[in-house]
């Protein structure tokens, strides 16, 4: 199987010989070199060696990787191997073992592939983007990448997948490229896949290769076609406004597909593109409701679904179908397919409540599910089906699931118990008694993490809801006289900041406190110390409300005629007045009674403690009520019926309402004249945003200020500015030049244009890349797309509706969701919302531009990190950005220089052996290379035959890069 | 990006294969770990095996002692990647016969060569047991038992 090929590989074993004839330099470590050949413990021997080991099975560890340090610079190719394997094994256990990451790229470039497999092997898992010996491997992958046994190439493109850095993406991608049109498809297929990696971390790579990629949807192979469809797929998922036009193709395949997992992935792609474009829709409706009766497969079926969910609620027929089968997946006992179907049912809430309706039964049945999932699944249906009708038995059935379900979940119901009722203003809510009866309810949930959600909820009801304040009196008392409540306690956690609300309710409307001796006890209860103090201080508060209210409904009632409607005013100034001028307005005096008096001392005995309370408020509120009290018995002590009076007129006070806010009040209020709200703030400024900008068309600066200034627009906008910034004599001009470029272009590569493209788009693009290069040359809203579309798919003639709105809305919609995907979440490097995000500014279907050249086929096996150009610069190759595919040269050049530098490093690490090796490797390799570049340059007329006579039949340019290829192995094989 | 990573977990938490197909850095890995042992071992057999992990679907399904996790995605198939698990261990299974966690743990290599055959850069490639085989067995032969 192995084949001796590229010279440079043949230099590979000798770089274990220097390895040996280093350690023959000290003696002893010769003998002990030998001595680990001899008694080395394989992988399996370690394996069982750590699992006897119970105890100290980290001293057998630390014994073992000791053994393989050892052995891995051992000569022997085969020690090394099983060396490393244990490293890998070890590895996958926690242990570090960058240490021997060069050794593993020594076992990576020898020719027996069944070690070259455990290096990759270890090169896959071990490493990252920090281990620097990655810059050792670009030239070992680009041999292996070509190599003519396949198993080598794959073994490459798998692990140049899973370690690809923006680096080693640009100066491969162009090798996975040519794989494209490898006679293998096993290996046209990998490369497709590693490509995808290759432009998530190298995006400039992807417009190029645009054109050869949609050609592997139409390989001979099915593996390879279901590779490219992935990779696009994967591509239109993210930004699925730029692949549109690929609609048609996608169509194709999805008619013509007999392998799942590819109909999976077309179905997928419709998913995101319905969305976009709703005549999709009905042309999907036939081969999709074909799938959905057809198909035996779980997984399609639901994609199906999905998709139809997702996109399609615009065509009645096939939701009833989808729903159907989403139904049987309802009933499954699979509690998969029962996640799933909940999940696609969320979908349709807002397109077809009904239709969703019709399952409530079983949606309901999986409120009270094992699996939490599930059950905040089907919550989140119930809380989008309520209606003004169904409010009360939804409520009462949540109300029911708190009882079961555990804490979290129970939390989940109380919050949408409330937000059902509270929603857009208690829109659903027709009887607010009952809704207090329910937030009284949700009070004594245990362990209930929305008390002040709930209070808050009260107090707001009870401030707007005029009517309700009697019964919510009446509703609230129990809780308040509920001693249990007050305790200290887990369950009770946040019930405090509901009776914070609660006594500030029944303080405020005690007038229709009935009971007063009840909620006076509960209100001074000694236990109401256990609350913290704001809630402590509305209680203190609240005392004196109900007492006054207690005592001027006494009057009230014993005097016959209610003479004292004074005015709020009015009462104030008795108030003040009161001790100046005792000579008040008395009517008829009304003196206490036993009970009242009674009650007021008990007042005064049980609000003692708050008078010593360390927390200042509720010390202050006590004194107060105490005085007052004391106040008012002296009074009544004196002349009976004063003290009474003297409460009558707290009482008139603290029965001021107070009002609610609505939300618009602010809206009402008018700005103070003299308040210049959009007056620029200096107009100095403007004069520098004018002369910053307006470098390139000095003559016209002025002449647009003075119009302005003539105008007297004072409160010009710093956009409008930016926007001036062209004449149109300079746009016409780019605008010509771009319509020349673009005809160019199109001249040159007709072949890759896929119709429908009409200039404007691309004039639009140069435009605003020249306006402002910081700006995302972000899509447009293409207009040529539906004409396109139309040509292409559309057989028929269909009405389109207005897309220009809807393309505005999903522009609203999608695109948070590409860019913020990954914020806050999954803090990888390589999170794929954030890489595609960087992708997603790269739309392959636009022409190509001027400076963006193909990493061309033809450019690729030329390419000798050795060649020997002329010196330049010393730059690094491997920095991001420092190749752009324009200036090969370059590229060779800061290549070589890097090698050395990286041998450099090496030395200053202290690891002399290892650098050594390094320097021989570096010094022997142009020699090797040489033969490389004889080869390289054959190649090179090759393919420049191959583009001479380039013709449009892409088969005969396929079977031509085949034969070079061939011609290459041959060559090798020759020179070998 | 599909499949992000491979897990396999025995009841006891402990890992015995990790194959990630992207560059995750070492401590991130066994945070990874952690988080999926507590979060899937801890669900019984009435609860859905597909669990919300920070921005991904994890899959997991059970055979005997051994937990089969599968990160991928947000928007992938979750039923396709269910099936996916079955017929990794169908694949393993006809590889070493009767797979037991012994088997894995001691050709921890060959699981990952299967797995790379199944799996490359992040996308299934390959479903078909004896093409996987075939591959993986052309260099040393399946165990004896």
């Amino acid at each position: 199987m192995s084949l001796p090929d590229l010279p440079s590989m043949k230099d590979m074993p000798s770089l274990s010989s220097i390895g040996s004839s280093a350690a023959e330099g000290a003696k002893g470590v010769y003998t002990a070199a030998n001595n680990v050949k001899l008694f080395q413990k394989n992988l399996r021997d370690m394996i069982t060696g750590i699992r006897a080991a119970k105890d100290k099975q980290k001293d057998y560890m630390n014994k073992c990787l000791q053994d393989i340090r050892a052995e891995v610079v051992s000569s022997d190719i085969r020690t090394k191997a099983v060396a490393i394997e244990k490293a890998t094994y070890l590895h996958s256990l926690g242990y570090n073992m960058n240490w021997a990451s060069f050794h593993v790229v020594e076992l990576m470039s020898t020719d027996n592939v069944k070690y070259k497999r455990v290096g990759y092997l270890a090169a896959t898992q071990s490493f990252g983007d920090d281990t620097d010996v990655v810059l050792l491997i670009p030239n070992l992958l680009k041999k292996d990448l070509a190599s003519p046994n396949p198993a080598e190439a794959a073994l490459a493109i798998a692990c140049l997948g899973n370690i690809v850095t923006p680096e080693l993406s640009q100066t491969l991608v162009a090798d996975v490229y040519s794989l494209l049109n490898n006679h293998k498809p096993d290996l046209r297929r990998r490369a497709c896949l590693c490509l995808y990696k290759c432009f998530l971390r190298y995006p400039e790579a992807l417009r190029p290769s645009f054109a050869r990629l949609t050609e592997c949807l139409e390989d001979d192979d099915q593996g390879v076609v279901q590779a490219a469809v992935t990779v696009l797929s994967e591509l239109a998922m993210h930004n699925p406004k730029t692949y549109l036009p690929l609609a048609p193709k996608f169509y194709k395949l999805l008619t013509t597909s007999s392998s799942n997992w590819m109909t999976i992935k077309l179905v997928k792609v419709f998913g995101v593109l319905t969305p976009l474009e709703p005549r999709l829709a009905k042309k999907l409706v036939g081969p999709l409701g074909e799938i959905l009766e057809t198909t035996s497969a779980k997984s399609l079926l639901y994609e199906c679904i999905r998709t139809i969910v997702a996109g399609m609620t615009s065509q009645e027929k096939i939701v009833r179908q989808a729903v159907d089968k989403l139904k049987d997946m309802l009933n499954d006992t699979d509690p998969n397919i029962k996640f799933l179907a909940l999940h696609a049912l969320t979908f349709l809430l807002e397109s077809h409540p009904r239709i969703v309706a019709e399952h409530k039964g079983n949606i309901y049945g999986c409120i009270e599910h094992e699996d939490s999932n599930i059950q905040y699944c089907a919550l989140k249906i119930v809380r989008g089906l309520v209606t003004k009708k169904t409010l009360m038995d939804t409520t009462a059935l949540l109300m029911g699931a708190m009882g079961k379900s555990e804490q979290r979940f129970r939390d989940e119901l109380v919050w949408s118990v409330i937000h059902i009722c509270m929603n857009d203003r208690y829109a659903l809510v027709t009887d607010f008694v009952w809704y207090l009866t329910v937030l009284a309810d949700l009070v004594r949930v245990p362990s209930s993490s929305h008390g002040s959600l709930v209070g808050d909820q009260l107090v707001d009801i009870c401030l707007r809801v005029e009517v309700v304040r009697e019964s919510a009196v009446a509703i609230l008392k129990p809780l308040l006289l509920d001693p249990s409540l007050l305790e200290r306690s887990e369950s009770n956690a946040t019930v405090p900041e509901a009776l914070k609300a609660i006594a500030w309710i029944v303080g405020e409307y005690a007038q229709y406190v009935a009971d007063h001796d009840a909620v006076i006890a509960a209100l001074s209860h000694p236990n109401v110390a256990n609350l913290p103090a704001p809630v402590q201080a509305v209680y203190v508060q609240s005392l004196l409300k109900v007492y006054a209210s207690a005592v001027s409904m006494h009057a009230g009632s014993v005097r016959p005629a209610p003479e004292m409607p004074a005015p709020v005013l009015a009462a104030h100034e008795q108030l003040e007045g009161m001790y100046v001028d005792p000579e008040m307005p008395k009517s008829s005096p009304v003196p206490m009674t036993a009970s009242l008096h009674r009650l007021g001392e008990k007042i005064r005995t049980n609000v003692a403690p708050f008078c010593k309370s360390l927390h200042l408020e509720v010390r202050e509120r006590g004194c107060q009520l105490k005085t007052i009290l004391d106040m008012t018995f002296a009074a009544e002590a004196e002349t009976p019926g004063e003290g009474v009076a003297l409460m009558e007129a707290f009482a008139v006070v603290l029965s001021e309402e107070i009002q609610p806010v609505s939300l618009k009040a602010q809206r009402k209020v008018e700005p103070a004249p003299e308040l210049l709200l959009t007056a620029p703030l200096s107009k100095e400024w403007d004069g520098l945003l004018l002369s910053s900008d307006d470098e390139g068309s000095d003559d016209e600066a002025p002449d647009r200020k003075k119009k302005k200034k003539g105008k007297g627009k004072e409160d010009r906008s710093v956009t409008e500015l930016f926007t001036q910034k062209k004449s149109k004599e300079q746009i016409a001009r780019e605008e010509a030049e771009a319509r020349e470029m673009l005809q160019r272009h199109r001249e040159k590569m007709g072949q890759y244009y896929l119709g429908g493209e009409v200039p404007e788009a691309k004039e639009k693009k140069k435009k605003k890349k020249k306006g402002d290069a910081e700006a995302l040359p972000e899509p447009e809203p293409e207009p040529e797309l539906p004409l396109y579309m139309q040509q292409s798919m559309a057989g028929g003639k269909m009405a389109r509706p207005t897309i220009k709105g809807e393309d505005d809305s999903s522009d609203d919609e999608y695109a948070p969701k590409s860019k913020g995907g990954g914020s806050g979440k999954f803090k990888s490097k390589i999170d794929a919302a954030e890489l595609h995000a960087g992708l997603g500014t790269y739309d392959p279907l636009k022409p190509l531009g001027r400076g963006e050249e193909m990493p061309s086929v033809e450019a690729y096996p030329t390419f000798d990190p050795y060649a020997n150009e002329p010196g330049g610069p010393p730059t690094n190759a491997f920095a991001v950005g420092a190749y752009r595919g324009k200036d090969k040269k370059k590229k060779k050049d800061s290549k070589k220089k890097d090698s050395k530098k990286d041998s450099k490093k090496k030395d200053s690490k202290g690891e002399k052996k290892e650098a050594n090796n390094a320097d021989k490797k570096e010094k022997k390799a142009p020699k090797a290379d040489e033969g490389k570049v004889k080869k390289e340059k054959k190649e090179k007329t090759a393919k420049t035959e191959k583009k001479e006579s380039k013709s449009k039949d892409k088969k005969e340019s396929k079977s031509k890069s085949d034969k070079a290829a061939k011609k290459l192995s041959k060559v090798s094989i020759g020179e070998a | 990006m599909t499949v992000r990573f491979v897990l396999l977990v025995n009841k006891q938490g402990q890992t015995r294969l990790a194959h990630y197909n992207e560059i995750v850095p070492k401590a991130e890995r066994r945070q990874i770990e952690g988080e999926m042992v507590r979060k899937c071992l801890t669900r019984s057999d009435k609860q859905c095996s597909i669990v919300e992990h920070r921005g991904m679907k994890v899959i997991y399904r059970r055979y005997a002692s051994l937990f089969f996790i599968v990160g991928v995605d947000e928007h992938e198939n979750e039923l396709a990647v269910h099936e996916f698990i079955h017929c990794v261990v169908e694949t393993l299974d006809r590889h070493f016969g009767n797979v037991c966690e012994l088997d894995i743990m001691f050709h921890l290599e060959k699981a990952h060569y299967i797995l790379e055959e199944m799996v490359t850069n992040g996308q299934i490639v390959e479903t078909n047991k004896s093409i996987v085989l075939g591959q993986t067995v052309m260099y040393d032969p399946p165990p004896e038992k």
